[in-house]
């Protein structure tokens, strides 16, 4: 799965969800924490299954990692205003669902840099807004949604009581007919019938 | 674009945050309960956080160095005679649901938001929100109050553990401070920066026992606080001095009378020094010293609480350099203090 080149030429093979694999160079892999902890020391005989993140979704990752492989070493996080014409290219071009598969792997890989810039981006976005807004940007429920859910579940959860009752009380009645002797069972029923038998009769 | 910040994986939940300003990190904690307990989890330490009390409004502001001047702006709340209903929302602060709405304040404001509510609620606001702010963090910062206005001096009650306060309005009765300091008794430190008028303080007065303590205009107070100070660090701007009063504080402490605590004194004069006084017999009088290169370190250092929390202008919290100073011995002990005189200052540093 390497090409046994110089170390710095080295590739390795990435296997997505899809079970497609592509090359990576081990520059761009040592980026990733992940990597370097799992594989790097002891080797990978065969791809290297990434199988929770799809071929899309790893290849930008890994094309971000080319990109950076001569960027000097991360030094914390960077401010959006400062991110280079390349980097700034890169984020746009991702629709939502790409971006936040990015940000998943990426969390997923270790890789600082990356994660960072993503980050940054989200943080970005809820700048400047309120509350409320920023409610919207999170997408989270509202303070009106959270006391439907509450008193749907709450609902859902006297149904439950009730049907648990009853179900209680369904058992108890046929445990008490179980626990009777069957001689006693016999003569309960005797009178039963006998006192059936007897208002019939004054009737 | 929005973005599902539940599902998205707790480090990078984290990572967003970090990444925000405090003002930005306190409407998110306002978000949900959720939120709340994320900011939680990024476990801000500020070291200092400070209400501004004025009028109508109140400001939060945290400071995660000793220096006022990275102090973080927070929150801004300010309450309104009315709110048109369909701006009004409802928010959890403190543990509490209250009526409000945020108003977008000017590009040049270091508010991006101000919290509005209904005038009735101010007090119950207050307390809530130092509820809320209490929570976010992981530590438990020193509580700061500025007093922009004397109407909110009875309101500043409502806050908790309060150890230094600033008296910024521009006229105050020696009463109120009274009254306010026997509400907030673990006081550390006072700045008084308004006007003072009414009863002169006395040695019972809890003001001048406070561990630091700096008026802005002592006036004709100048020796009675002087006289009557019994705390560590004096501050006295723009003061009256007198011979008589600087000799009784050096005498006082020489003989150890009194001042037991006094780590400095600082008072500064509007007019220039020499013209006012004349050192000479002074200084004879109680054998001051040039100082050798031995009895004494040559730099002082201002005990940064101090300098940090009460606003000291004139001097940065850095050594200073004491070569040119006299030396004044303490009777029948090892304690030094030292004494410079310019034309702008007296300052009297005693040495530990």
């Amino acid at each position: 799965m390497t090409s046994p080149a110089s170390s710095s030429e080295v590739k390795y093979l990435i296997e997505s969800s899809e079970g497609n694999t592509f090359d990576v160079s081990g520059a761009a892999l040592r980026q990733s924490n992940t990597f370097n902890a799992m594989f790097l020391n002891i080797g990978a005989d065969g791809p290297i299954p990434f199988t929770d993140y799809n071929e899309a979704t790893l290849k930008k990752v890994f094309e971000y990692c080319e990109h950076s492989v001569n960027e000097e070493n991360y030094s914390g996080p960077k401010h959006q205003d400062d991110l280079s014409k390349w980097d700034l290219n890169f984020f746009n071009e991702m629709d939502q669902k790409m971006f936040i598969d990015v940000i998943n792997a990426s969390n997923f890989l270790d890789i600082e840099r990356l994660t960072s810039y993503c980050c940054e981006r989200i943080a970005r976005m809820l700048r400047g807004k309120n509350t409320q807004e920023m409610i919207k940007v999170i997408t989270l429920p509202t303070a009106e949604e959270l006391e439907a859910k509450q008193k749907v579940e709450e609902k859902k959860a006297a149904a439950a009581k009730k049907v648990a009752e009853k179900a209680a009380e369904t058992a108890e009645k046929t445990e008490t007919l179980e626990e009777l002797p069957v001689q006693q069972l016999v003569q309960t029923t005797r009178n039963k019938l006998t006192r059936k038998y007897l208002s019939f009769s004054n009737e | 674009m929005s973005f599902h910040i539940n599902r998205s994986p707790f480090l990078v939940q984290i990572e967003v945050l970090k990444q925000l300003e405090i003002n930005e990190i306190f409407l998110m904690s306002l978000c949900s309960r959720k939120m709340k307990t994320l900011v939680q989890r990024i476990r801000l330490r500020p070291k200092k956080i400070r209400y501004s009390l004025d009028d109508n409004e109140t400001q939060v502001s945290v400071g995660f160095t000793e220096s006022d001047e990275k102090l973080h702006h927070m929150a801004k709340v300010k309450h309104v005679s009315y709110i048109p209903v369909d701006e009004m929302t409802s928010q959890q602060l403190g543990g509490e649901r209250i009526e409000c709405r945020y108003s977008k304040n000017s590009l040049t404001e270091v508010f991006t938001f101000t919290l509005e509510h209904l005038e009735e609620n101010d007090k119950n606001v207050l307390a809530l929100l130092q509820n809320h702010c209490a929570r976010l963090f992981s530590n438990k910062p020193r509580i700061q109050l500025e007093i922009y206005s004397v109407a909110t001096l009875m309101l500043s009650g409502i806050i908790n553990d309060v150890k230094d306060t600033s008296f910024i309005c521009e006229k105050l009765n020696t009463s109120e401070i009274r009254r306010y300091l026997r509400m907030h008794s673990n006081h550390e430190s006072v700045q008084v920066r308004s006007r003072c008028q009414g009863r002169v303080f006395t040695k019972k007065s809890k003001l001048l026992k406070m561990d630091g303590l700096s008026i802005l205009r002592t006036g004709a107070m100048t020796p009675t606080i002087m006289h009557n100070f019994s705390g560590r660090f004096l501050l006295l701007q723009n003061s009256v001095l007198c011979y008589q009063q600087w000799s009784e504080v050096i005498r006082k402490w020489k003989n150890k009378e009194a001042y037991h605590k006094l780590h400095a004194m600082i008072a500064n004069n509007p007019k220039p020094l020499p013209n006012v006084l004349n050192w000479i017999p002074l200084l004879r009088e109680f054998n001051a010293l040039h100082w050798d290169g031995s009895r004494r370190p040559q730099y002082f250092k201002l005990d940064p609480k101090f300098v940090e929390t009460i606003h000291f202008p004139q001097c940065d919290p850095e050594d200073i350099d004491c070569t040119d100073w006299l030396d004044i011995e303490q009777d029948g002990g090892n304690k030094w203090a030292s004494i410079q005189m310019t034309a702008a200052q007296i300052r009297f540093f005693v040495w530990n």
